[in-house]
């Protein structure tokens, strides 16, 4: 085939083509790149291709370019990593709004003399929207299928999820994983004498009192079923886990919100179980569930506004701290 | 080289070549470092503390035994003075938790679209040219070097490490951190035995035009 | 001749390789330094505390203590000495950091050049 045609066959890609010689200077490109840079190949032909796009200087294309002419390397640029890295418009009114093309860059090396270098630009505008769109959709989706619609905090099944995960990783690695389950003390009474929307505003407060006493990134409070809510710890220990319980437990006590009725105290507090394990390869994730609600119950029949925790080495449930 | 009882060529490196090798690809990721650095516009770590050598089926073995399912890999191919297929693997988690970072922060990192995949062909494409032409700059040689692949580590990628007993894989330990995220990857050169060997020529004569052996 | 009395240098580098690269072409340079070696930033503190060297060439990626905390340490308790970190490590947060430690930055790869240029540096 002929050079002409070549050319030809070249302008009718739906893709940039950008020729360079060894020196890193524009030979010509096709159509396409005409078509999206307002630029004709034969006003800017023979000039070093970082002065036909001056942007260029010190970018990573640039690099590209020397590392195909220099070591023959190939090199992609992708959308995510690098927005639109030369002037293209999908079309002329989008130079005004300065809105370029998002663009895929393939940068290789070629030894078909004059040409040492060819750059190939896809369109990847439409794939971008579309990725973002889609991100938006299922970032918002995630957050609305793990979040407890009364308390904004996690609910069962983010609890359940975090609860696996975690206990996964304690077992991989060996660390010690606590789960704290946490009861507001007679909430039917309070439900009783205030009403169910008082009742809900109660938990509204007792459930951003617990997440914001909990200091570690990551660490989620969810609520687990009526007027329980659930913690998982990675990493904490039984003492551990009894100073982050002790310290809810306070943050709690420490509203002030009355609660006349109680059979505790004036106001609303929490009994806290807890228990913490480093998991072995036979012990089921729901046997920690368990033995934080056995030490939950215990701490009800002790009087309710305090911790117990489960002691695994005689089997029962202990005061805490 | 020398041979061990199993009948594998088990390849021996004099404590010299291995210490030129890791300076070499310790200036590799150097570079690569700068140029990710450039991309994040934030400090970026990245070493490569060790290098060991394995055998293509051990490789298998050990992805089939590990987090087998939850490898990222992105595959290059080189071809100069001596051949080389290479390989970036990092755990699928760790690599999601860096792309994420550095492609949405907001992005609760579920699953390695399209759009990830990508980065990370791009992220594998930027360590190992660094790699390549560092190489390239010190031995005086050149390469050429393919576009990047990226893969999953599923049994169709299994072929990318051969399976063939005559070749050898230059294993190089990776670590990278990107705003306190990081992980812990893999370089693979998959090198046929006379690769291999041209590989070391290249090390010795290096050792020699600089005096030291 | 080297005496007592001469500049001594302290290469830190992991790699053996690398010191003697920078030894050889001190050598050529300066014939009048003396010069030690140390293979990690253990060895270098202890090396310091027998004998405080002039000038400290401190790689950074190595095995243990990184080149930069040892670098960190020698600034603490020997702030006469100077030190160059020699690394393959060419970000400039890096080397801004470096500088506004008080600490020298010379890059890899070791050549006469890059050598030059860090004794240079020393004898500012």
């Amino acid at each position: 085939m002929d050079r002409a045609a070549n050319a030809q066959l070249m302008d009718q890609l739906q893709t940039g083509v950008v020729l360079l010689d060894d020196r890193g200077c524009l030979l010509s490109w096709n159509a396409w790149m005409t078509r999206h840079s307002g630029i004709a190949p034969e006003d800017v032909a023979g000039r070093p291709i970082e002065d036909v796009f001056v942007e260029m200087k010190h970018s990573r294309l640039l690099n590209c370019i020397q590392q195909a002419l220099r070591f023959r390397l190939s090199s992609v640029l992708t959308p995510g990593l690098n927005p639109s890295v030369l002037p293209l418009y999908q079309k002329p009114g989008d130079r005004e709004l300065d809105q370029r093309m998002q663009q895929l860059v393939y940068v290789t090396p070629t030894c078909s003399d004059p040409y040492a270098c060819l750059i190939q630009i896809q369109d990847m505008t439409a794939t971008v929207r579309r990725e973002r769109r889609l991100r938006a959709q299922s970032s918002q989706l995630i957050a609305t299928t793990y979040r407890d619609s009364l308390t904004g905090v996690g609910n069962r099944r983010r609890f359940d999820q975090d609860l696996s995960e975690r206990f996964r990783e304690a077992r991989s690695r060996q660390i010690h994983i606590a789960l704290l389950m946490i009861d507001v003390d007679d909430f039917k009474a309070f439900n009783d004498r205030f009403g169910h929307q008082k009742g809900d505003e109660a938990l509204i407060m007792v459930a951003s009192a617990l997440q914001e006493g909990l200091r570690q990134e990551g660490d989620c409070i969810s609520r687990y079923g009526g007027e329980e809510f659930a913690l998982t710890l990675l990493g904490a220990d039984q003492e551990a886990a009894s100073t982050v319980a002790e310290r809810l437990r306070l943050r709690v006590e420490g509203l002030r919100l009355l609660h006349p009725t109680s059979r505790t105290a004036r106001h609303v507090t929490v009994s806290i179980g807890i228990s913490a394990v480093v998991p072995s390869m036979e012990l089921p994730p729901q046997t920690l569930v368990s033995q934080a609600d056995l030490a939950l119950y215990s701490a009800k029949d002790r009087g309710r506004n305090r911790c117990m925790c489960f002691d695994h080495t005689v089997t029962e449930v202990r005061a805490c701290v | 080289m020398a041979f061990d009882e199993s009948g594998h060529d088990e390849p021996t490196l004099d404590e010299l070549q291995l210490d030129a090798l890791g300076e070499l690809f310790n200036l590799g990721v150097g570079r690569a470092a700068n140029s990710l650095s450039l991309i994040v516009k934030d400090e970026v770590e990245l070493s490569a503390p060790s290098i060991s050598f394995a055998y293509p089926s051990q490789i298998t073995q050990a992805l089939l035994d590990s987090e087998f399912k939850e490898l990222s890999m992105v595959a290059m191919d080189f071809s100069g003075p001596f051949e080389a297929r290479a390989v970036l693997l990092f755990p699928e988690r760790n690599a999601l938790a860096i792309l994420s970072h550095m492609l949405d922060p907001n992005m609760p990192p579920e699953e390695l679209s399209e759009f990830e995949q990508e980065a990370m062909c791009e992220i594998g494409n930027i360590i190992l040219n660094a790699c390549m032409s560092a190489l390239a700059d010190e031995f005086g040689v050149e390469f050429m070097g393919s576009l990047p692949e990226h893969h999953f580590s599923d049994t169709e990628s299994l072929p990318l490490f051969g399976g063939d007993q005559k070749e050898v894989l230059l294993i190089l330990q990776i670590h990278l951190s990107i705003r306190q995220e990081r992980i812990n990857g893999h370089l693979l050169f998959l090198l046929s035995v006379s690769s291999l060997h041209a590989l070391l020529t290249c090390v010795d004569s290096y050792l020699t035009r600089l005096g030291i052996r | 001749m080297t005496t007592t009395d001469s500049p001594l240098l302290l290469i830190v580098d992991d790699s053996k390789m690398s010191r003697m690269m920078i030894s050889r072409i001190v050598a050529n340079l300066r014939p009048d330094w003396r010069i030690a070696e140390a293979a990690n930033s253990a060895d270098a503190l202890a090396a310091i505390e027998r004998e405080a060297p002039h000038y400290v060439s401190m790689d950074v990626n190595m095995p243990g203590m990184s080149g930069l905390e040892a670098a960190g340490r020698i600034r603490l308790h020997n702030p006469e000495i100077k030190i160059a970190l020699c690394t393959a490590n060419i970000q400039d947060a890096v080397r801004q950091a470096a500088e506004s430690a008080g600490v020298k930055f010379a890059a890899k790869p070791i050549t006469p050049d890059s050598i030059a240029r860090m004794v240079e540096l020393f004898e500012e």
